[in-house]
Formats: structure tokens, sequence, C-alpha cells
């Protein structure tokens, strides 16, 4: 995997002429875990996306390697199963392996989520925290140095968040970046990461 | 390439999967052209008359049925989010799924035509000269309805806008494909209108899916 890095610099958002969030500089190098975390609203889902390429900043610069953006929505089609979901992203994501490749990476993606039980199920028939892991599977798919996660515990349960967290701190150490936007997260939980409170910027008028 | 072969198989597995909503336009086809019969008239003459317009109608028709199947489902699931960070060009992911759409809701109706124009009693020249007209002009159907489908992925009241979008924008194709229809009854040639029909299929391919990716950026970016 190549050095990580992270730069933004300055960077600002609006959204129908009202300020998001404003003049936010972050820099991040490998091994560097960041918590997002501020009220409903506060923008941590829109940062994300700004980082992830999706929305473009209204003013400054991002420059950053490679990542993996995975939203708060599941992003897997209901009518496919949970392997075929994923061979659809590995190929996204560039792979032009033989199906039986594929399909090997796809299963030990979802096995190192312990998921691997549910690679026949479709996707439509499975629970919130079930979708959750099989959709975080695909950060395991092909190795990008940053990863992007919208409120990636939602839906978890115990046992499910600690190995996400385990696999944040393996990605980090493997010279990553892991960006987390969660409010159910405090420092307690990840003593070795960094944190950022996006301020509230609108304060409802009532 | 294997990507859009990958994506391509894809869509057709989720589509073959829906099997109700697959069979839905050509149910809907088939429906219109039956009541013809009864609402005008059964004689052979009569029928003969109108069965090129009827058919070419209920196609048009069939292909606004179930056009959410286009972008709306993967934008709701926060799929189409994920077409932009792909290794590929938005332009290729775009193509493949309207190669699979036209494969799942124009394709179908090429292919039903036949024997609903013999329902109609349509003579064996002018059922080919019908099925030729759909076979050229279901792909610009297509398109016309993913443009409409991609431009309306932020409104609320998408199928109502949609159906007006793609209304206007039906009307020469349906002329000229009628007007062939009739003209092969006439014992007239009717290159003419098979030339522009090509035409605009031409001009369809090239301009909108272009106009589809951007419309995509712009919704998925604002």
């Amino acid at each position: 995997m190549p050095a990580a890095y992270l730069n933004a610099s300055n960077i600002s958002y609006e959204r129908h002429y009202e300020s998001v969030f404003g003049a936010l500089t972050l820099t991040l190098q490998a091994q560097d875990m960041l918590v997002l975390s501020g009220a409903n609203g506060s923008g941590k889902t829109t940062l994300l996306k700004i980082l992830a390429g999706i929305l473009r900043p209204t003013s400054g610069h991002i420059k950053l390697s490679a990542c993996h953006y995975v939203g708060h929505q599941h992003a897997q089609q209901p009518q496919l199963t949970v392997l075929e979901n994923l061979l659809y992203y590995l190929r996204l994501q560039g792979a032009s392996l033989n199906r039986c490749a594929a399909e090997a990476i796809c299963l030990q993606a979802l096995a190192d989520f312990k998921v691997a039980e549910l690679a026949t199920r479709m996707a439509g028939n499975l629970s919130a925290g079930q979708l959750k892991r099989s959709a975080l599977a695909r950060l395991l798919l092909c190795a990008r140095p940053i990863w992007l996660l919208d409120e990636p515990f939602v839906n978890l349960d115990k046992h499910s968040i600690n190995l996400m967290l385990k696999l944040m701190r393996r990605h980090c150490a493997q010279g990553g970046i892991a960006i987390i936007a969660s409010h159910e997260l405090g420092l307690a939980d990840l003593p070795d990461s960094r944190h950022l409170r996006l301020p509230l910027r609108n304060q409802p008028s009532d | 390439m294997s990507l859009f072969i990958h994506l391509v198989r894809t869509d057709l597995q989720i589509a073959f999967r829906h099997a109700g909503e697959l069979l839905q336009p050509l149910w809907f086809m088939a429906l219109v052209v039956a009541l013809f019969p009864l609402g005008i008239s059964p004689e052979a003459a009569e029928l003969r008359q109108i069965a090129g317009g009827v058919v070419w109608i209920a196609a048009l028709l069939a292909s606004l049925l179930g056009l959410e199947a286009v972008f709306a489902h993967d934008e709701k699931t926060g799929r189409l989010e994920q077409w932009l960070l792909a290794d590929a060009s938005m332009l290729t992911l775009v193509a493949a799924r309207l190669l699979s759409r036209w494969l799942v809701s124009g394709l179908p109706i090429v292919l039903i035509s036949p024997l609903l124009a013999i329902w109609l009693q349509l003579q064996t020249d002018a059922l080919v000269v019908l099925s030729l007209s759909l076979l050229l002009g279901t792909p610009i159907m297509t398109l016309l309805c993913a443009l409409a489908a991609a431009l309306t992925l932020s409104s609320r009241q998408a199928a109502t806008l949609m159906s007006l979008l793609v209304a206007p924008l039906y009307v020469p194709l349906l002329i000229f494909a009628t007007s062939a229809v009739k003209e092969t009854q006439a014992g007239a040639n009717v290159d003419m209108q098979l030339l522009l029909i090509t035409a605009m299929l031409v001009l369809a391919v090239t301009l909108i899916p272009p106009a589809i990716t951007v419309a995509l950026n712009i919704h998925l970016r604002e």
C-alpha cells in the first residue's frame, strides 16, 4: 500500500448560500486516526463526502491518496446476494480478475468481518446490522490508504464494534489513515486517535 | 471492457430476479393492443389501418413504466454515490446501465411487436417495417427515458415530470415510424422514414449518454 497522506487547506462548504463549515485545515499522515464529532447538522457527512471527492468544496484545496468511502447508506442492491454485491464493488474498484479469484477476495473480506455465512443471502433480507457489516466488508476488498467512514458503528452490536475498531487499528498500523464520523464514539474508545469537533454553525432560531 | 460486461450482466441478473417488473411493460402493451379490436371494430380492414399507430403508441407508453429502475433505486440505496468513486469513468457506468436497460425494456417490446401486429391483422411486409422501426426506435426511447430519469432525480414528482419531458421528444419518432408502416401498406418506398429514424438514433446515442453523465454529476455533487 502506498504511503497515506491527506492535506486539506482552508476548505469551506456552502449549501444554498449558507455556510456548513468554513476555513477548515486538516493534515493527516500515515497511521493517523481521526474521529469527527459534532451535533446533528454540523457537517460531518458533508466533510467526509468532500474528502471522498463526491462533493466539491466551495473553496480550498484537498490532496489525498486513494480512499474508500462507506456512507451511512448501505449501498447494496437488495436483489443481489452479499457476495454478488461485493463482486460488483470489487469490479468498480478496478480489479480485473477472473471470477474465481474475485470470489476468493470477497469471501476473505466477509470472513475477516466474521460474516462469511451471509455470502449467499440476499441483501434485501438482511437485518440493518448485517447490512452494515457486509457494507463495511467493502473496505477490505482492495487496499486503499484512506478509509472514510460515516457512522460505521450504527446498528452494530458490541462484538462487531470491537471487531471494527480492531480492523481500523490494523489498517492504521499498516500505514493507512482512518477518518470516522460518529457521535457514539468517545475519546475513551480510541485513546490513540485525534479528535475534531465540528461546531454547529447555524443554530436553529427558536 | 470486462468491467462493462460485468456491469451489464449484474443489471440483467437483478432484472431477472424481478421478473414481475420485467413483464410489466409487455403485459401493459398486450392489454392496450387487445382492447382496440373490442373498442373500435373487429373488422380486419379497419384494424389494419390503425395497427401501426396502436402498436407504436402502446410501445411508447410502455417505455414510461418502471423508470425508477434506471437510476432512482441506486440513488436511494447510495450505490449511485459509489459510482463517483469507481475506478472507471462515469460514462462507462452510464453506458452499461443504458445497454442493460434497453435489453430489459426495449428489446422485449421489439420481440413482442410482430405478435401484436398479427393480432391486429397487419400484412407481412408492413409487419417487417413495424418491427424494424421498433428495433431502431426502442433504443431512442430508452435513451430519452434515461435522460429524463437522470434529470428528475432530485424531484419529488419525478414520474409526472418524466412523462412531460419525454412525451414531446417522442412525437417526431412516432410520426416517422407510423408513417413508415402506413406507406408500406400503400405500397410506397419507406427508406426515407427509416433513415430518418436511424439518424435520430445516431444523434441520441452520441449526445444522450454524455448528457446523462453530466446530469448525474450535477445531482450527486450539488
